[in-house]
């Protein structure tokens, strides 16, 4: 329920959100060089197929969102990252929808672009666990900013929305910190075996040209 | 069928197979916004009917159709059944202190079937054509060229990541690894996917450094459109017509 469905969000939300969308959007790809396409690409596809692990709670499961991981991953280009993948679920799987795709972008997107400045934070942290440290912290707190706005702009609409933001919420607290440990756990595994495809480390094959 | 067989509907023919990328995309994206924003069930009603009447037409598989309804039902249908009780209204009935009001239900049913309806034309988009020529309409319909490529290796990509993803999720059964709500489960996903993208990583390399060798510099030649022929304008002017009628009843 963090990807809004069509139908669901008044027209000046939609429009809003495209706005926002469009101006994030243009911010996020400016200056963007051809060798960096491959990686946006990459991880595009990899938030898409995030969706399909499933994480068992008790009778129940959920599935990541890992909009932490793209952020830590793809810094500020993160956000054209989730725009792509959301398009993709929307029109292939039915996940969210065409008319709030501005919105959905937004509330996952912007969380992105959070878990990369705290990862950014790390080289604070003297310690060799520090990428686990500060992955696990951008993963959980990008899902639980997610789930905030969604739940916000679900309680904009009306008081007799309270109770799905409160079970908005309630359903997403597992997924922020299953998120945190998965954020964390790859953020260590990368740095030790391929630390170039952390944001803001230097990419290899721009040395191409 | 699985997500990932849409390209076997392509081969189907049907006037909206045959219709050209750039009207049908424009067309169909009109009518998705027109029937999101129906402003009371029987709009909504109207662009649910129309939008049944295009997957009759395309001669999309209703079973398949069906299926991938599954997840906007999913997610619609705590509206349908949270809003009776959280909404001030007429009583439907009364027990004891539980009283669903009508206004609620009606809310909670028109986001269920306006939701359904623009899920149902989101799905026509991308099962009537390949994907490739979807994108290559809205490139030519202003998508920026960066996003253009963004979404084309992705969705390669997919399939990718997917058949990896596949591949990994056997070797760990295989080697007895069951999903349990627990810690060491989420760590052995971390490190798993945190594998599946350096895989993965390494391939997009190889393939990038064999697309520069080819001559890559940035812009992907896709084949060339079709003009807009008097069929397709036609078939604008009625999808067209049914997004303004939706919102004019």
């Amino acid at each position: 329920m963090v990807h809004i469905s069509d139908g669901v969000l008044p027209p000046t939300m939609l429009a809003a959100g495209f706005v926002l969308t469009a101006v994030l959007l243009y911010s996020s790809l400016k200056g963007v060089k051809a060798e960096e396409i491959p990686k946006i690409s990459l991880i595009t596809a990899a938030l898409f197929v995030a969706s399909l692990v499933h994480f068992p709670i008790g009778p129940t499961s959920v599935h990541l969102i890992m909009n932490g991981l793209a952020g830590i991953l793809l810094g500020r280009r993160a956000y054209a990252g989730v725009f792509v993948a959301l398009t993709l679920q929307a029109v292939f799987f039915q996940h969210g929808g065409i008319t709030v795709l501005g919105v959905n972008t937004f509330n996952i997107g912007l969380p992105a672009l959070l878990a990369w400045q705290i990862f950014e934070h790390r080289r604070g942290l003297k310690t060799p666990r520090r990428e686990v440290v500060f992955g696990g912290l951008a993963g959980g707190l990008a899902v639980l900013t997610s789930v905030l706005m969604v739940s916000l702009e679900l309680l904009a609409m009306g008081e007799e929305f309270r109770e799905i933001s409160i079970l908005v919420i309630g359903v997403h607290l597992p997924v922020v910190l299953i998120e945190a440990v998965v954020a964390g756990g790859a953020a260590g595994l990368l740095v030790n075996v391929k630390p170039e495809m952390l944001s803001g480390s230097r990419n290899r094959t721009s040395e191409v040209h | 069928m699985s997500h990932f067989d849409l390209e076997e509907c392509f081969r189907l023919e049907s006037p909206i197979h045959c219709w050209e990328a750039r009207a049908r995309v424009l067309s169909i994206l009109v009518l998705i916004f027109s029937v999101a924003l129906a402003g009371d069930i029987p709009k909504a009603l109207a662009g649910l009917a129309v939008a049944l009447l295009l997957i009759v037409i395309s001669r999309l598989p209703l079973d398949h159709v069906a299926r991938f309804m599954k997840w906007p039902a999913l997610f619609l249908l705590p509206f349908v059944i949270i809003l009776p009780f959280t909404t001030s209204g007429d009583p439907l009935f009364s027990i004891s202190a539980i009283a669903p009001s009508a206004q609620g239900l009606s809310t909670g049913l028109l986001f269920f079937i306006r939701g359904l309806a623009a899920a149902l034309l989101a799905l026509l988009i991308v099962a009537t054509a390949p994907f490739t020529v979807t994108i290559r309409a809205l490139r030519d319909m202003g998508l920026p060229g960066s996003l253009e490529q963004i979404f084309l290796f992705a969705y390669r990509y997919i399939f990718l990541l997917n058949e990896e993803l596949t591949t990994m999720s056997r070797s760990m059964d295989s080697k007895g690894f069951i999903k349990r709500s627990d810690f060491k489960t989420a760590r052995i996903l971390s490190l798993s996917l945190a594998m599946l993208l350096i895989r993965s990583y390494e391939r997009a390399e190889e393939v990038f450094l064999a697309m520069i060798s080819r001559g890559y510099t940035g812009t992907i030649h896709v084949g060339s459109r079709r003009e807009i022929g008097m069929d397709d304008i036609l078939k604008c002017f009625l999808v067209l017509s049914a997004a303004i009628g939706i919102q004019a009843l």
